[in-house]
């Protein structure tokens, strides 16, 4: 064990911080898609400001409250990972504080958009700036872990430092693309193309993928990545990942006509499917009792009904894969994280695994309206003769309150915790502060 | 020695200034540059929004590179000072960060020549520079509460300053959404441009002359009183300006209280201890730091012949330029060359006088002057007075940025991390007490 370290494990436990920020503020976003719905935003505002408003509340969701929960892992988890700390107590305080700082101003500029718009897009792009300065800051030690070479100590080390390479470039992608905004008054194809690339399908599937496999794989021990996988699977996803890319930049360039542009999105998506769900329904299946997350694998199943999915939106519809990058936002990359996390709460805990409570409300109102959004998304489109026989609105409130249902969910299981359940709760949690020890620290077997 | 609140010696933060003033100096050449290419270029689009890049000139320079010289400074003798260092670097790095980002987005959206650009995308840059403030807060705070008691001879200014400036942060933000309202941003120059750098330059003051040379200009229980004097002045000057732009009749003689507070300024730095004990007794100081000293009352008269003469109701426009171009940086450069010689443990009798941007400081302000009488009508309209005004201003403002090039890269004298004043401040002559037995 490197116990010259130990003193640089001050970030260990800090997450309840970011998590507990991230409860509370996924609840206001939420208010504000309740007010955004209820007021017939849409509607009432002109198609200038509705824009303003759509990449702010975006923006507020997935570099808001979610990557919250994605800091908060990282945070915690680098310093002992990595054995290294290169970031101080302020960075911590500053990207939180600023986080929120800059959803509560998204929110109050909602309220004000439909009254004083000159002001609210002003408060706006405060709101907007605050989350893109929070997110760099939260992300920049990857690049000093990746400078210094301390993710050659783990294997796989370099996996959780590729989503947060994406947060720092999304950041300074957004100030971009608002800038361009703000001096033109709307938003180029291209830049809409680079926000949704960025934001949901290179960021959120790496989170997904970095925390599936971090959670199954290095915690939980299942050999997921190990021979053809580990090699050429990888190499091939990264392709993958860049085949989607050139064909997202090129969608929203020259070949915006083209038939099959969008069916490359589905490449990392069932690949990704393709290296992860054999070896883990293996694993599942095999004799014995399996201790590991369901969110975590509830998120990987969700990887082919996602490609699935997306195949038949690039061909048959016109949609711009809305539903799957949905599906794909909150069942694979949000899922995923929130899994993790509370799997490495409950490390914290010491909690021995077999005795581990499940999220199962979470779980299953989160997949719930998840499968309900995928029945709508299929139902509602005019070109398929699938048909529900329910009234459209029914599964409108249907997909709402069991969404909302499971996010208060999420909201309760962290007060929970942090009121009722801290009395066993320890500063290093019980996998990871042992991964660097050996199993004979004296070497008494060679003797 | 003391501990800071992570168990490491408080003196770490001992030499990280170089970064800051060499942030500050790149960024005031650039700086004067881009205001060069816009009044000699662009003059009448300078002429038409001259109230929104005054503002945003404020923002530049004020949060901008004097920010980053107020910071440099700050954590470099502070922790020394007070033997306390309630920050870490991440503060440092978020700061310097955040203050170059800030200036170069307000610069560039000023630089694209377009009213409703720079207000849109300024606001970008206003935002990163009132963060950085805000970003302090919580130092400031911890600073506050662990300080030295008893008396200084800055007591007040070095301690209770810092305090505010999460206010000063947010206020340089909500300034920037409300400049098209003329109210808002008379308060805000009152409190900030008017104020709150009146009280720094008077920080700068006694922190050179009372503290590092040991002048006993005001003694050292008094200072705390003098702070508390200059800030009821200050408040009293910003409710004045309030009044009078919201319409409430105060009378006239409200329209010279900028050139009160200055002179009170500059009355309380004591000029006659100063120039007696600089000139006559011909004891070593900092010349850019003495002649600022002497540039207040130039900026006081400048404020009054513009309250009885100009058509500048709400703001000294001329007055509160020479503060903030002229008696402002030659302060702090003056302080901050003070401080790195001190770093390089340089004896005080042989350390540069930097006459060289004394004189062209105040060949430009006489020059600013000038154009100052001209537009009050008290001078005649001669059409080279700006280009001139502006070459000169060049050369003076990129003196700090040459100094710096020459310190860092071409010629690097001997350093030490802590510097030779500030860094035995607290021991003891005799510490074992010998001298009793």
């Amino acid at each position: 064990m490197r116990l010259e370290r130990t003193a640089e494990m001050w970030p260990v436990g800090n997450y309840l911080e970011f998590f507990l920020a991230a409860a509370f503020t996924q609840l206001l976003f939420w208010i504000l898609m309740a007010y955004r719905y209820l007021s017939d935003f849409g509607e009432v505002v002109d198609y200038t400001t509705w824009q303003w408003s759509t990449f702010a509340v975006i923006l507020n969701c997935t570099m808001g409250w979610m990557i919250l929960v994605g800091m908060g892992i990282a945070s915690n988890l680098w310093p002992i990972v990595y054995q290294n700390t290169p970031f101080n107590p302020s960075i911590i305080r500053a990207g939180i504080s600023m986080n929120i700082a800059g959803q509560v101003v998204v929110f109050i500029a909602h309220l004000l958009l439909q009254r004083q718009v000159s002001v609210a897009d002003q408060v706006l792009t405060i709101g907007v700036s605050l989350l893109c300065l929070s997110a760099f800051i939260g992300a920049s030690p990857a690049w000093s872990y990746w400078r210094s070479g301390d993710h050659r100590r783990i294997t796989w080390g370099w996996l959780p430092l590729v989503p947060a390479g994406f947060t720092m470039l999304l950041s300074l992608a957004v100030v971009g693309i608002w800038l361009e905004f703000l001096v033109g008054r709307e938003f180029s194809f291209f830049s809409q193309g680079m926000f949704v690339l960025l934001n949901v399908d290179l960021l959120w599937m790496t989170i997904g993928f970095a925390c599936v496999v971090g959670h199954l794989q290095r915690r939980c021990e299942w050999p997921l990545l190990t021979g053809w996988r580990g090699r050429s699977g990888i190499i091939l996803l990264v392709m993958a990942f860049a085949i989607h890319t050139g064909a997202m930049l090129l969608d929203h360039t020259i070949w915006n006509e083209k038939w099959w542009i969008e069916l490359p999105f589905i490449l990392p998506i069932l690949w990704m499917a393709f290296l992860l769900l054999p070896p883990i329904l293996q694993r599942i299946a095999a004799p014995g009792h399996q201790v590991y997350n369901r969110a975590v694998v509830a998120a990987v199943l969700w990887l082919p009904i996602i490609g699935v999915l997306a195949a038949w939106e690039a061909l048959y519809t016109n949609t711009g894969l809305i539903n799957a990058r949905y599906l794909m936002l909150f069942g694979f990359g949000m899922q995923a994280a929130f899994g993790f996390s509370i799997w490495m709460h409950q490390d914290h805990k010491h909690l021995p695994e077999v005795r581990r409570r499940q999220p199962w409300v979470f779980i299953i109102c989160l997949n719930l309206s998840l499968l309900v959004h995928l029945l709508h998304a299929f139902a509602e489109n005019p070109g398929t003769s699938f048909k529900l026989g329910i009234d459209s609105i029914y599964l409108t409130y249907l997909e709402l309150v069991t969404l909302l249902f499971a996010m208060i969910t999420w909201l309760g299981w962290w007060i929970h915790e942090i009121v009722l359940g801290l009395h066993d709760w320890h500063k290093m949690p019980m996998f990871y502060s042992t991964i660097y020890q050996t199993d004979d620290p004296y070497i008494l077997g060679e003797e | 020695m003391r501990w800071d609140f992570r168990g490491r010696d408080h003196r770490w933060a001992s030499g990280t200034y170089v970064d800051f003033f060499l942030a500050s100096g790149m960024m005031t050449f650039l700086y004067i540059i881009a205001l060069s290419v816009i009044t000699v270029t662009m003059n009448d689009w300078y002429r038409d929004n001259i109230d929104l890049l005054a503002h945003a000139s404020f923002l530049v320079v004020g949060f901008g590179w004097l920010g980053a010289l107020l910071m440099g400074i700050g954590f470099d003798i502070l922790p020394l000072i007070h033997r306390v260092t309630a920050f870490d670097q991440g503060v440092l790095k978020l700061t310097i960060g955040l203050n170059i980002s800030g200036q170069l987005a307000m610069l560039l959206a000023i630089l694209t020549f377009d009213a409703a650009i720079l207000r849109r995308v300024g606001l970008y840059g206003a935002t990163l520079l009132g963060m950085q403030f805000l970003v302090v807060g919580p130092s400031a705070w911890r600073a506050f509460r662990g300080r030295v008691r008893g008396d200084d001879p800055v007591s007040g200014f070095t301690h209770t300053l810092p305090i505010f400036f999460p206010l000063i942060g947010v206020s340089a933000i909500v300034s920037w959404m409300m400049a098209d309202s003329d109210h808002a941003l008379v308060v805000f120059k009152a409190i900030f441009a008017e104020g709150f750098w009146s009280l720094i330059m008077m920080a700068i003051l006694l922190g050179h002359f009372n503290r590092r040379l040991d002048w006993d200009i005001i003694p050292s229980n008094r200072t705390r009183a003098t702070f508390l004097v200059l800030v009821f002045a200050v408040v009293a000057h910003v409710a004045l300006t309030w009044a009078r732009v919201s319409d409430l009749y105060v009378g006239d003689w409200t329209r010279f209280s900028y050139a009160a507070l200055l002179a009170l300024v500059f009355l309380f730095s004591r000029p006659d201890k100063t120039l007696r004990f600089a000139w006559f007794e011909r004891r070593p100081h900092s010349s850019l730091i003495l002649a600022a000293q002497m540039m207040i009352p130039y900026a006081a008269v400048l404020a009054t012949l513009e309250a009885a003469y100009g058509e500048v109701v709400f703001f000294s426009h001329y007055g509160v330029h020479i503060m903030m171009l002229s008696a402002l940086p030659m302060g702090f450069w003056g302080f901050a060359f003070w401080l790195h010689e001190d770093h390089c443990h340089l004896d005080i009798k042989e350390r540069s006088s930097n006459r060289t941007m004394v004189i062209l400081m105040v060949i430009g302000s006489l020059f600013f002057c000038w154009l100052g009488l001209m537009d009050v009508g008290l001078a005649q309209e001669v059409g080279w007075a700006r280009p001139i005004d502006m070459i000169v201003a060049i050369f003076a403002l990129s003196y700090p940025a040459a100094w710096w090039a020459k310190e860092a890269f071409f010629d690097p004298p001997e350093w030490h991390r802590l510097p030779m004043y500030y860094g035995t401040l607290h021991q003891e002559e005799d510490p074992y007490i010998l001298g009793e037995e």
